[in-house]
């Protein structure tokens, strides 16, 4: 984001439009220029380096460059730089600090001749056991062009061009009074989204449009008065929309006490750099384990992790798991730390999203209420750990089997069981299931298949947990 | 009769429509939420509103800051100031003071919290201010303070703000507060400052000021932003026995010759690009223009940098330099404040004078370690840019010297309050002014400033 002096942009007909860089020979040349600026001058003073960037900024503007052009890259190129203050004998202050005490205790406030000030240098120069030369070296260490340019974060001037054109956008929305995006976009993504408009203090509107969602981005008082003041914000927001597959933004803007509208499509996406979201990265352990422990339970169903996002409502729903089976899909919806009034907000939320299949999670120990009939089918309580085989037995009620106690296997599925572990099994009383899969992991049975293999014979599978440690098999029929 | 549930949602205040229950007009239905909304500001007009219709409010907007504050030195109030405190508080605590620079505003500010007892937050401009109003507020409270701004965010019984942050955070303090002091009010109603009143619950507010009028007549908004003006006294109704009388001294200084020429050059230029273009200098809106021309066009840069120049030159004439010290030897031992605009001409005069200096660019602890060391007499004399701009505390003080200004009537009389605090003896304010170009007008104009403010008050 730059300064909003520097921003560059043309009014015509109702619309603004930022005058971005369309990566020409001069503007590759000047910012080439100013990157070599800073490289050379790792180690220098700051003073120094703003000198010659001044140098080019006035080279720029020669060739035909607007000033504010060569002042925006110089701007981002100081945010890429790192200063650090110079070496003294004693600190600044202290040395500062020293010489105008003395100044004042031996001329009433001020020097007026050369006389009085060395004087004052040699003494105070002398009392700190410097040289004049140190001392004056560490008084002016104070002043910021003093700093040295420690390092500087390499960019190429493609690159930075391209962060221009993004910083300048953003600049332009510093005065948005509200955005509109059209995104298509992954349920991560949009998660990320969301929750950066949300951690802003901004506020969304979803709607379902033939080719994915529109977001309308303000925030509170936006329905009361017009305001720039969520323009920084949306300006935040800015690159978590352009990171969707494709967007299009279109934006309410003031500028010089007007009103202009501002629209821009994913079309010109190559003038900006491309925008990674951080992903794969799972929102809790409980997701990762229920994924690993899902996937290798060879249910026959596959496990999307990036679903597309559903509108309910006005707002969006994000489901942390899409199952799918041929042309069946069932989402699933962890719930973390919540309380009634969440739960049933959620709910209400979830009874809007009409022919959507899904199952709720819900975590026991991050729990602020107790739990009571809340009267959705698919819900399951969990504590620590989401069991893989729970949600299996859900998803096999859409498959058509109907859920009885005992989940009853079906024909093609039934594992032949080797005699040995009929054996195994008449002998078993109660264990921990852990025990009993490594005992019959050999015979080739996935731990699914165990579990429905104990069930019909009888054993009560109780699951205090996906650990395999903590899911207790008892003999029921003795 | 009916229930409202009244929430406080980030500066804004909300509730559920409800059977039976009228709409005060500053509440609009939003669709986001399926609620009325309005915003903060006027939370105790909607209060009023539902009880006078009989309506009972469960009432969830105010989430105010624990604590207590205990009075540990006695807050002795002049007439006039027992007066303004009187006329706030018989206008249900809320409204605009004025009082000129230097009449102590601020007690009449701890007189208020002094008397709620409430949690507040009082807002200034400059973190100069921030600073000064926790040392008075040290001095007569023992209370939990906190300071927002200038990169601290904390928040006490009693927080302290610049106008910023209170900006930026206006959702995060708007209902954490009772009380609202708004120091040098006058910058509130821009179009972003007003936010901080307007998504604020506070049901007081105080509003203190030596010039309410804003040139963009932005003032008329002071009833709905903080109350009505309701106490004014002028400089002329306490001078003498309040405020200390002072000299103005203008000193013109002339160019050398080769700074003339090179003046004259520039400013040739500059006109000779003006007439080309039909360009009248009649407001701050036509040198806009010039500068928004100046984006690609290369005469109106140079022309503009050519202004620039011929600025730098009769502000800083070198010959300033040589009459400054002249000023300052008659000084030895007096408390001296140099003010200049520019900060090359600031670190200039402290590195050649050894005098310590407080710009933007002074770090947090020499600006809090060189003003405490004035005050106290440690160091005899400071210079500075624009920071000390406004209602900064600077006792004792009695000789001013300003080398340069824009010559506003506002930056005028709050530059000069500032040796125009209580103490013996006379202020002598001294102004080194280029002759023979532009900043001869400025100077008079500066006159005209002070005559009007004697007339009006």
């Amino acid at each position: 984001m730059l300064p909003s002096d520097l921003l560059v942009a043309r009014a015509r007909g109702g619309f603004v439009y930022p005058l971005y860089s369309r990566f020409l020979d001069h503007e590759l040349y000047i910012a080439d220029q100013l990157i070599e600026v800073f490289r050379s001058n790792v180690g220098r003073e700051r003073g120094k380096l703003e000198n010659d960037v001044k140098e080019i900024e006035s080279e720029a503007f020669k060739i035909g460059c607007d000033y504010r052009f060569a002042r925006g890259l110089a701007h981002l190129l100081y945010r890429r730089a790192n200063f650090t203050k110079p070496e003294v004998k004693v600190s600044p202050l202290k040395a500062r600090l020293e010489i105008f005490t003395e100044v004042s205790r031996r001329f009433g406030g001020f020097t007026l001749s050369e006389e009085e000030k060395r004087e004052v240098l040699n003494v105070v120069a002398r009392r700190l056991g410097l040289s004049v030369e140190d001392l004056i070296t560490a008084f002016r260490a104070a002043y910021e062009d003093k700093e040295i340019l420690e390092s500087f974060n390499e960019i190429s001037a493609e690159e930075l061009l391209k962060l221009y054109n993004l910083s300048l956008t953003q600049t332009l929305l510093f005065k948005a009074l509200y955005l509109i995006a059209d995104v298509r976009i992954s349920g991560t993504d949009a998660k990320i989204l969301l929750f950066n408009v949300k951690k802003l203090g901004l506020m969304y509107v979803a709607e379902k449009t033939s080719d994915g969602i529109r977001l309308y981005i303000d925030g509170p008082a936006s329905i009361l008065k017009q305001t720039e003041r969520y323009g920084t914000r949306i300006a935040e927001v800015l690159p978590y929309i352009m990171a969707a597959r494709e967007w299009k933004i279109s934006a309410k803007v003031r500028r010089r006490g007007r009103t202009y509208k501002f629209y821009i499509t994913n079309k010109l996406s190559y003038l900006f750099p491309k925008i990674e979201l951080r992903r794969a990265e799972y929102d809790s352990t409980v997701e990762e384990v229920f994924h690993k422990r899902f996937q290798t339970l060879g249910s026959g169903w596959d496990v999307e992790r990036e679903p597309e996002p559903l509108v309910a409502g006005k707002s969006i729903f994000i489901p942390d798991f899409a199952f799918v089976k041929g042309n069946l899909k069932v989402y699933l919806e962890i719930v973390g730390f919540w309380t009634r009034g969440y739960l049933e907000r959620k709910l209400k939320k979830l009874k809007e999203l009409k022919d959507v299949n899904m199952i709720l999670a819900v975590n026991e120990r991050l729990a602020c209420s107790k739990i009571s009939a809340l009267g959705y089918e698919n819900i399951i309580y969990f504590k620590d750990k989401l069991s893989a085989p729970e949600v299996y037995i859900i998803l096999r009620k859409y498959e058509g089997v109907r859920l009885r106690p005992k989940v009853r296997r079906r024909q093609e599925e039934v594992p032949s069981i080797p005699s040995e572990v009929e054996e195994f099994l008449n002998r078993l009383r109660v264990a921990k299931l852990s025990s009993i899969v490594s005992e019959l992991e050999k015979y080739g049975l996935s731990v699914s298949q165990i579990v429905r293999i104990l069930e019909d014979k009888g054993f009560k599978v109780e699951w205090k947990g996906i650990s395999l440690d903590s899911v207790i098999v008892r003999k029921t029929s003795d | 009769m009916a229930t409202i549930e009244l929430i406080y949602d980030r500066g804004t205040i909300v509730f559920k429509p409800t059977i039976g229950v009228e709409v005060p007009h500053f509440f609009k239905f939003d669709k986001r939420v399926n609620a009325f909304r309005a915003l903060a500001i006027h939370y105790s007009d909607a209060l009023d509103f539902f009880k006078k219709r009989g309506h009972k409010v469960v009432d969830h907007v105010l989430n105010l800051v624990k604590g207590d504050v205990t009075i540990v030195r006695r807050l002795r109030l002049r007439d006039y100031q027992g007066e303004a405190l009187r006329a706030w508080l018989r206008a249900r605590s809320r409204g605009v003071i004025v009082l000129p620079t230097g009449s102590g505003k601020t007690i009449v500010a701890l007189a208020a919290i002094a008397h709620h007892k409430c949690p507040t937050l009082v807002v200034v401009p400059t973190l100069e201010l921030m600073d000064q109003w926790e040392s008075k507020v040290r001095k007569f409270f023992s209370t939990s303070l906190g300071r927002y701004g200038g990169g601290k965010k904390e928040i006490g019984f009693i927080t302290i703000s610049t106008y910023d942050s209170a900006y930026i955070n206006a959702e995060t303090l708007g209902n954490k507060f009772r009380l609202i002091v708004f120091d040098e009010v006058h910058h509130l109603p821009s179009s972003g400052y007003r936010q901080i009143a307007e998504l604020s619950a506070a049901p007081y507010r105080l509003g203190l000021t030596a010039t309410p009028e804003r040139e963009d007549g932005l003032h008329v908004d002071f009833p709905y932003l903080v109350g009505e003006v309701v106490y004014r006294r002028g400089v002329r109704e306490l001078s003498g026995r309040y405020l200390a009388s002072f000299d103005v001294v203008t000193i013109k200084v002339k160019l050398k010759e080769e700074e003339k020429r090179e003046y004259e050059r520039l400013v040739k230029k500059y006109k000779a690009y003006l007439r080309k273009h039909g360009i009248r200098m009649k407001s701050i809106k036509d040198f806009e223009s010039i500068i928004m021309r100046s984006g690609l066009d290369k005469e109106a840069r140079e022309a503009l940098l050519a202004w620039r120049e011929a600025r730098k030159i009769a502000f800083n004439a070198s010959e300033k330099m040589r009459v400054l010290k002249e000023v300052l030897a008659k000084h030895k031992g007096d408390k001296v404040i140099i003010f200049t605009e520019n900060t090359e001409m600031v670190r200039r005069i402290s590195e050649e004078l050894l005098i310590p200096e407080i710009t933007y660019k002074t770090n947090d602890n020499e600006r809090k370690i060189v003003l405490e060391g004035f005050r106290t007499g440690k160091f005899r004399a400071i210079v500075t840019s624009r920071v000390l701009e406004e209602g900064v505390d600077v006792p004792d003080a009695n000789v001013a010297i300003i080398l340069s200004g824009t010559g506003s009537r506002r930056e005028f009389i709050q530059r000069l309050g500032r040796v125009l605090r209580p103490k013996d003896g006379r202020a002598i304010l001294y102004e080194l002014v280029t002759a023979r170009t532009g900043e001869t007008r400025v100077s008079s104009k500066r006159k005209r400033a002070l005559g009007d403010t004697n007339a009006s008050l």
